[in-house]
């Protein structure tokens, strides 16, 4: 890799130097060619663009006059610039890895989120995370994992506890140490702990003096047998082993001084004689520490019979304390749930109370109601009886009455029909007037009156509905009638040939021929158009408008259809007409009627 | 829009009559136009072709004169106004 970027920079500056020394050179051809720069002043000059980088660069007059001489030299080299980018990026790539990982590492041990991120999906992140974390356990706890476990004693023992299968009292007797009781070693040059430690004794109030442990009870005494040839220290009653030695001793040596006979009988008995001495003194000396320590053991019994006296008395105060406290609190008590009791006492007395006042009330109310319903009852047969007696004229008071009133009654209904009779007759005046008008009338409210003054007349109602609702706006007199049919009868005329179901020829024909036909007067007979239309002519010339709507209604085919409005006009002016006539009829039969 | 006022019977026939004679015009027209464009285009303007056109054209107008006295109203498109 580094050969082939040595390479590289190589060729580049190799290119760059060909390059300079192209420069080199079409510079030193500009300065040639720009000699006689004003020869032509006027022409813009082509290599002027050339010029203005040779004024940059300080080597431009050396070049200059190098040109004018032809030969130009090679200009010298600049030295080759390293550029070390290599370096730099391996420098920059290892510093932003540096900063990156250990930012990264530091962040993540601060954020948790960021921890997760970062040993997932950065590459080493979890190794480096892992370390800086082990790192910091060690420097925390350096002897942890490592340390045992200094005491047996500071063990924190935990008790079985619990339901369990076994016994009472049959406990596991087996050996209690071991490898699967405990990891650690039992160390058996230890000394065993007391286990059992006596109840330290109270501290004594006045500290005694060291007393030296006596050695025996019992008093030494000294006994000298003198033997007639050797004199024999003896220690009477001794139980001491290391004096009974120290007897022995000297007993042996005065037997070997004797044997030996570096000493006379009467010096082994002085030395006796002064040994028995030291050991009277001696024992006077355990007698005197005897008294002494009797002497204070007497007195410590006297502060501790005064202190056991004292606690007692303490002891007996607090109890009596306690004793008045508890008689207190139980005083309080008892008279708490008495307060209790008697309030719940006095409540429930009050409700029971108000539930047998209210019974109370209820039978009064009771009685009360019932005296009452009594009374009424009492009041309504005196009522009654009264009625019956006193008051039994009303009755036929009130029935004369009744007549009277029905008989009112006939009378102004009678009075009502004759009215409506009256009323009747007015309209059907008024509807037969209009009919017979020169000009055409609305009939709408003159129905509408009749309707209204018939009531319930079957009839009457009848031929108000069958009034034709075309007819409400008025119908065409028989003049309007006789009029229209002048100026249909032309129209009739030229289909009075057409066959059935006729063409254009059909048509034509039949105008043609029509005019060919000789037009009738009067009644005549026959079923020919001619004929059909002079009746209904003179049928309308004589007012008989039902006739000539006869007379049109028999025609046929084109003819008919030609006629169908007057046709219409015609029945509608009938049947007014008729309708008209029935009503005038039912109108005299309520004359008669009422 | 106003409602169409109903013809009165009496005038039918006549209206009848004007859809027919003017839709005969209208087609007797028509083929007579065919006719004299045909003659000069293809028979160098003679007659005949002209009076095929018209008689092509009167005779359909005849017959759907006939359709419409006879009910209908073939050949003929109703506006309404």
């Amino acid at each position: 890799m580094l050969r082939i970027m040595s390479a590289r920079v190589a060729a580049q500056q190799q290119q760059r130097l060909v390059a300079s020394r192209l420069l080199h050179s079409s510079v030193a051809r500009s300065n040639v060619t720009n000699v006689p720069p004003t020869s032509v002043p006027g022409t813009p000059n082509p290599t002027a663009p050339m010029e203005n980088p040779t004024p940059a660069t300080p080597s431009t007059p050396n070049l200059s006059s190098s040109a004018s001489s032809g030969t130009p030299p090679p200009p010298p080299l600049p030295p080759p610039k390293t550029t070390n980018r290599f370096r730099k990026f391996l420098l920059s790539v290892t510093v932003l890895g540096a900063i990156v990982y250990g930012g990264g590492v530091w962040f993540a041990l601060w954020n948790d989120n960021f921890h997760d991120f970062y040993t997932e999906y950065v590459p080493f992140g979890e190794q480096l995370v892992m370390i800086i974390e082990e790192r910091e356990f060690q420097r925390r706890f350096p002897n942890a994992g490592r340390k045992p476990l200094e005491d047996d004693a500071k063990r924190v023992t935990v008790q079985r506890g619990g339901a369990t299968w076994k016994m009472v009292g049959d406990e596991y007797k087996g050996p209690s140490t071991g490898p699967h009781v405990s990891a650690v070693a039992k160390d058996k040059n230890v000394p065993k702990t007391e286990t059992k430690k006596d109840v330290p004794p109270p501290p004594a109030p006045v500290p005694a003096p060291p007393v030296p442990e006596p050695k025996k009870q019992e008093p030494l005494v000294i006994r000298e047998t003198v033997l007639p040839k050797l004199p024999k220290f003896v220690f009477d009653g001794t139980t001491d082993p290391s004096l009974e030695n120290v007897v022995k001793s000297i007993n042996g040596l005065f037997t070997a001084l004797t044997t030996s006979g570096a000493a006379g009988p009467e010096e082994l008995s002085a030395l006796a004689a002064s040994l028995g001495e030291v050991s009277n003194k001696f024992v006077a000396l355990v007698a005197k520490y005897e008294t002494e320590l009797k002497e204070n053991l007497d007195q410590q019994a006297l502060v501790f019979a005064l202190q056991n006296e004292k606690r007692e008395q303490d002891y007996k105060q607090q109890l009596a304390t306690v004793d008045e406290k508890w008689r207190e609190g139980y005083f309080e008590e008892r008279r708490r749930i008495m307060d209790t009791y008697k309030k719940r006492l006095i409540a429930e007395l009050k409700k029971f109370n108000q539930v047998y006042s209210g019974r109370l009330r209820n039978e009064v109310a009771a009685a009360n109601a019932e005296k009452d319903k009594l009374f009424a009852d009492k009041v309504v047969e005196t009522v009654e009886n009264e009625r019956n007696s006193r008051l039994s004229k009303l009755k036929d008071l009130k029935l004369a009455f009744e007549e009277v009133m029905a008989l009112s009654a006939d009378v102004d209904k009678q009075l009502e029909t004759a009215e409506r009779t009256a009323e009747l007759q007015l309209a059907l005046g008024s509807l037969t007037n209009a009919l017979q008008a020169p000009y055409s009338v609305p009939l709408a409210p003159i129905v509408a009156r009749i309707k209204e003054v018939g009531g319930d007349d079957p009839l009457i109602s009848a031929a108000v509905a069958a009034v034709p609702v075309a007819a409400y706006d008025g119908v065409l007199t028989p003049a309007q009638l006789a009029a229209r049919f002048k100026l249909l009868v032309p129209e009739i005329r030229k289909v009075s040939l057409v066959p059935a179901d006729a063409g254009v020829a059909g048509f034509v024909g039949s105008w043609l021929f029509s005019k060919l036909l000789w037009k009738k007067e009067g009644k005549p007979k026959g079923t020919d158009v001619e004929s059909v239309l002079a009746r209904a002519e003179s049928a309308l010339v004589e007012g008989q408008v039902d006739e000539a709507v006869r007379e049109v209604n028999s025609l046929d085919g084109w003819r008919k259809k030609l006629a169908e409005d007057w046709l219409a006009e015609g029945r509608k002016r009938t049947e007014v007409e008729f309708l008209a006539r029935v009503l005038g009829e039912e109108g005299k039969v309520w004359q008669y009627k009422y | 829009m106003s409602a169409v006022k109903k013809t009165a019977s009496e005038q039918l026939l006549n209206d009848k009559w004007d859809v027919v004679i003017s839709n005969t015009l209208v087609k007797t027209a028509l083929g007579f136009g065919f006719g004299v464009v045909t003659s000069v285009l293809f028979f160098k303007r003679r007659a005949f072709p002209v009076w095929l056109g018209i008689g092509f054209g009167a005779g359909r107008g005849y017959a759907e004169g006939d359709a419409i006295f006879r009910g209908g109203d073939a050949g003929v498109r109703i506006v309404n106004p």
